[in-house]
This record gives C-alpha cells, sequence and structure tokens, in this order.
C-alpha cells in the first residue's frame, strides 16, 4: 500500500507552485495571428450584426425573459418528455447524482490526501468543469441530478409536505444574488485558496454546501435550489444554450438556443453571477501568466493577498463594465437603469460558455480521463472497483495543438456572435426607438474588450 | 428583405470560419513524426563543489546533431535565476539545465510524465528530453519557484 501510493504520488506530482490547481499544464499559447483574426472576426460579426440583422426582436417576446419563437415540432417533442419526466427517470437521475456524490465523499473521506485521490478530481474537473458541456447537451443538467434536491424531495416524502414549498417563500430580491456567492465561494477554493488541492478542505466545503443547501431547502423550498444552489444556476445558465425548453407550464419544448437564451429570467444578481463566472475563469488565466508569476516571485507581498485582490478585482471589474455598459442607454420600456444589468446579463453567458470552453478544454478532456482512472482505486491501494484503473489517457489533443488552438479560438468567436445576436435583439426591445442602434455600442464594446481579452489570455498564458 | 441580410450574415461567418481553419492548419503543417521513445528522459553529470562546468554525455535516444537547448539556473545565497522565463523547444531536443547552487536543489519539470533533477551544490549538468509537444513548467522546490516555462512544439 505505502509503494503504490509513493510511486502514484512521484508520478502525479503533488509540488506545484505557478498552477496551484489540480493537474493542470497550461496549454501551449495559441499563435498571435489566431487572437488577431478571432479578435478582427469578432469585431466584424459584431458589426454585422447590428448593421444588416433584423430591426425588430426577433426572438424576445413581449416581456423580457420571454419568447416568440415557437417551439419545434410539439407532437413529437411531447413524446420525448414521455420518458423524461416519468417519474422512474426522475428516481434514476437522482440516484446517479446521489451515488455521484456518495463516491466523491467515500474517496474524500476514506482516500489518501493526494492529488491522486478521485474524490478531488470528481469535484474540480468532472463536476465544475462537466457542468458545461453536460448542461449544453442536456439543458438544466445539474437539477435533474442534484442531490440536495433529492434529499429535499425524500426528507418532504417522509415528513409529508411539498418539497416544492417550504415554510415561507423567497423574496424576489434574492434573485441569484446567494448563486453569486456561492459561485465565488467555489472559485475562491479552487483558484485562491492554498489548500485547494487538500481533500479536508474540499470536504469542509462540501460540508458548508449541503448544510446550506438542505435548510434552505426546508424553510423556502426548491425555488432555493434554483436560485443558490451555485451549481444548479450555473448549469441552468448554461442550459438556456441548449435547444431544451421548457414553458411556463414546465412542459419540455425543443427550441433555437437563441430563444432558449432569452427565457433567461432577469432577477436580480444575474450580472453578479455573470461577473464571477467570467472573471473568475480570466483570473485563472491571468494567474498562470508569466508576467504575473515574475511579480508575484519578485515582490515581497504575500502572495495570498495579491490573489485575493486580484480575483476579486477582476470580478468586481466585469461587473461594473457590464453594470456601465448595460445601463448606459436607458429604457423607454419603463425599467429603471439600475434594473439595466440584469435584463443584459443573459446575452453574456455565450461569451462565458466560448471562453470557459477554450479555457478547460484540455484539462476536461485530458486530465478527465485520469479523473476517471483513479476513480476505480479511490484508497490507492492497487485496487480496480471501476475496470478503469490500467486505461491510458489519450492526449489526442495536445498531440494535435493546431486542432486545439482552432477549437479554442472558433469556440470563442461562435460565443462572441451568440452573445452579440442575443444582446441586439434585447436592445431592440427595450431600448428608445430613436436610440435603438447607438444605444447599442456601449454593450457591443463590452462584448469586444471581454473577448478580445480573452483571447489575449489565451495567447499570454 | 427579411432573408437577404441573413444570408448576407451566413457568408460572412463561412468566410471567417474558413479563415480560420486554413491558419490553423498552417500551423500544425509540419506535424512531428513520433521519435518512439514516450515521455522524457533525464541524464546528469555532476562535478563536485569545484564550480567547473562538465560536459554531459548526451541523452539516450536523442540524435547528435540536434541543437541543445541550454538552461542556465544559478541559486546564491537565496537568490535564485531565472524567474519564470519562457524559452522554446522542440519535441526530442536535448535540453541541458546548467546549475550553479550553493545548496543541493531539486527541480521539478511538469512534462508528461514529469521529470525530477537534483542537483548538488556546486556546478552540474542534467539534459532532459521531452517528447510530447506540451508547455513544461520547470519549478525549483523549497523555496517553490516557476524557473522557466518551457514552449516544447513538435
Amino acid at each position: 500500500m505505502t509503494s503504490a501510493v509513493t510511486s502514484a504520488v512521484t508520478d502525479s506530482g503533488s509540488i506545484v507552485v505557478a498552477h496551484s490547481g489540480l493537474g493542470n499544464n497550461p496549454d501551449l499559447p495559441i499563435p498571435f495571428e489566431l487572437v488577431v483574426l478571432g479578435s478582427v472576426l469578432a469585431l466584424a460579426a459584431s458589426f454585422t450584426v447590428l448593421a444588416v440583422a433584423w430591426r425588430r426582436p426577433r426572438y424576445d417576446g413581449p416581456t423580457p425573459g420571454t419568447t416568440r419563437m415557437a417551439p419545434w415540432r410539439p407532437d413529437l417533442v411531447r413524446r420525448v418528455a414521455v420518458v423524461t419526466d416519468h417519474p422512474a427517470t426522475t428516481v434514476v437521475t437522482r440516484l446517479l447524482g446521489v451515488a455521484f456524490f456518495a463516491y466523491l465523499f467515500f474517496a474524500l473521506v476514506a482516500g489518501p490526501n493526494f492529488t491522486i485521490n478521485p474524490g478531488l478530481g470528481m469535484f474540480y474537473v468532472l463536476l465544475w468543469v462537466g457542468i458545461v458541456p453536460a448542461s449544453l447537451l442536456f439543458g438544466r443538467f445539474y437539477r435533474a441530478f442534484s442531490p440536495v434536491r433529492a434529499i429535499n424531495a425524500a426528507l418532504a416524502r417522509v415528513a409529508g409536505t411539498d418539497p416544492e414549498h417550504g415554510m415561507r417563500d423567497l423574496p424576489s430580491w434574492v434573485g441569484y444574488w446567494p448563486a453569486a456567492v456561492g459561485l465565488y465561494a467555489f472559485v475562491w477554493l479552487e483558484l485562491v485558496s492554498v489548500s485547494s488541492v487538500e481533500t479536508g478542505s474540499v470536504r469542509l466545503w462540501l460540508a458548508a454546501y449541503f448544510a446550506i443547501m438542505l435548510i434552505g431547502g426546508a424553510v423556502f423550498g426548491n425555488r432555493f435550489y434554483e436560485h443558490a444552489d451555485p451549481f444548479e444556476v450555473y448549469s441552468t445558465l448554461v442550459g438556456h444554450l441548449s435547444i431544451w425548453g421548457r414553458d411556463d407550464h414546465g412542459t419540455l419544448l425543443v427550441r433555437s438556443p437563441l430563444a432558449n437564451l432569452s427565457t433567461i429570467v432577469p432577477v436580480p444578481g444575474l450580472a453578479a453571477v455573470v461577473a464571477v463566472l467570467f472573471g473568475s475563469t480570466a483570473f485563472d488565466s491571468f494567474r498562470e501568466s508569466l508576467p504575473f508569476i515574475r511579480f508575484v516571485q519578485d515582490t515581497t507581498i504575500d502572495s495570498d493577498l495579491i490573489l485575493n485582490v486580484t480575483l476579486l478585482g477582476l470580478v468586481v471589474l466585469v461587473g461594473l463594465l457590464l453594470a456601465a455598459a448595460s445601463a448606459a442607454t436607458g429604457s423607454d420600456a419603463g425599467i429603471p437603469r439600475i434594473r439595466m444589468p440584469a435584463q443584459m446579463g443573459h446575452s453574456i453567458v455565450p461569451i462565458i460558455v466560448g471562453y470557459i470552453g477554450a479555457h478547460y478544454l484540455t484539462y476536461l478532456f485530458e486530465y478527465g480521463q485520469q479523473v476517471v482512472i483513479y476513480m476505480s482505486d479511490p484508497l490507492a491501494n492497487g485496487s480496480n472497483l471501476l475496470g478503469t484503473a490500467d486505461l491510458q489517457a489519450s492526449y489526442f489533443l495536445t498531440d494535435n495543438v493546431g486542432l486545439l488552438a482552432f477549437l479554442q479560438v472558433g469556440g470563442v468567436v461562435v460565443g462572441h456572435i451568440v452573445a452579440a445576436v442575443a444582446s441586439h435583439d434585447r436592445s431592440l426591445a427595450l431600448l428608445p426607438k430613436n436610440h435603438q442602434l447607438t444605444g447599442q455600442l456601449p454593450m457591443l464594446g463590452l462584448m469586444i474588450a471581454l473577448t478580445a481579452g480573452g483571447l489575449y489570455l489565451l495567447f499570454a498564458s | 428583405m427579411t432573408r437577404r441580410p441573413h444570408r448576407r450574415t451566413a457568408t460572412a461567418l463561412v468566410a471567417g470560419a474558413l479563415t480560420l481553419g486554413l491558419v490553423a492548419c498552417g500551423g500544425q503543417a509540419d506535424d512531428a513524426d513520433d521519435t518512439g521513445s514516450d515521455g522524457s528522459s533525464e541524464s546528469s553529470s555532476t562535478s563536485g563543489g569545484s564550480g567547473s562546468a562538465s560536459t554531459a554525455p548526451s541523452a539516450p535516444g536523442s540524435s547528435d546533431t540536434a541543437d541543445s537547448l541550454v538552461v542556465d539556473v544559478t541559486i546564491e545565497g537565496g537568490e535564485v535565476r531565472p524567474n519564470g522565463e519562457r524559452l522554446e523547444a522542440t519535441v526530442g531536443q536535448p535540453i541541458v539545465f546548467r546549475v550553479t547552487t550553493d545548496v543541493p536543489a531539486e527541480i521539478h519539470g511538469h512534462s508528461s510524465p514529469e521529470f525530477t533533477i537534483e542537483a548538488e551544490a556546486g556546478t552540474s549538468e542534467h539534459t532532459v528530453t521531452i517528447d510530447t509537444p506540451s508547455s513544461v513548467d520547470v519549478e525549483l522546490h523549497e523555496p517553490e519557484r516557476l524557473l522557466v516555462r518551457i514552449d516544447v512544439r513538435p
């Protein structure tokens, strides 16, 4: 047993300085000409959308958070819904979610405190990064698999109460603010905390997560999870870029991702969630960049302080820029400027997905395989519980750096174009008639800045 | 009225995607054929505390004609050089770490698989080859510092 641990530790290297996360070698920087080309494409696409696209809202419904786009073949989709909405399906997905977290907990409690502990990889890679592709494919993925919803439903069944409603109603001003705080707590643990890859810290974080979620669910019912569970809110936002939607009655629909995107309800705190997601990913690139590392290594200022200030600073900067750009033009639809950031927040989601996809592509694909291999041996005693212990990870993307760079820049540019279209559509619905084109310029400028900044960080990492 | 602008947008996007594809493929054109040995290999030679450099024997598996990349590392009185510099190398190219230190030093390279260099006090040379393309962070252990990041290209 001891020898297995020792050799594994030497293999995976427990000493990490620059990249204090889990097993992520930096990607080769993307070529500079691709950065320029991607930025130029984003710029051109933005003004093409502005100049030649439709002049009346195409996706936005009569009120923000609704769409005028008709769903695709409701008769066919209804048959799909018979399977997806069947009580047995709900039970199966929830059991899978509970099993995933139970295994994760088991590894974190009983396994070694090293980076080869699969609990760490399941938490940071499969869960956190995996949420994005899973939600793009299946819609509100985490909601279906959520272990806290499962426990809440089980408790409600025992107590004979309705899990949808708790003792009180969640006040509407709360919005997504609790999720923004929860997401910040997650990215802080992953990117700033010195003990991010200690099993004890992750156990503590998860214990707090479960405690808050179960109490919140008991008090406010399932609406609490829609607004406060960081994983569910993240997954639901990304899921709005899938083809799967729901109408007001909860009926399953298939429609254009752009129509789905416009149904993100503009609740308070949406802009904050968006700022945390984009700001933290930018921070992850930035802290791995050589100028930043040189600064941290040369200065006498405490590096914990630098990291904390930088993460908070980037998140606040993105939030302030979004607030300023979206509130720069007043609406004549009776929406005060202070509520404009939430109205426009949905349009930043595609930029986030494109950039996060580019940033974490090799991490999820390559280190994700490694985690699946580790999962067979949670106690590091040479066992092969899932039959994956002897598999070899494929490094296809790293071996094909040209393809990787193309996918990265392509993802960022596609995300930007979808974002520009969504912002254009919402602006048409909200902005006064005589400011409909010029009034879009601040948001357009912000999007170009985020896209070019993201590409530059991929280049400079 | 509504159809034409969409087609124009679509045309612009397709043209953009094609350009992107061409540039990306250009960068990938000469894909290195694998040398057969996987992973990285390391060989080192040390010359006591005298301070004079000795020549490292050429790394096993690497060709003698390939130019090697020399990385000078100095650790003197807590002062560590280089400080997070970026270097370029190619797959299979011998990388020589010429370490001058007043204390025993341990250096880690985050290639896959990883490599470790144990340098005694004095000057010593350690040759490493890396056989998978990636950005490799080479870090000093105690104090933990990034020395160089080597972009190993095919």
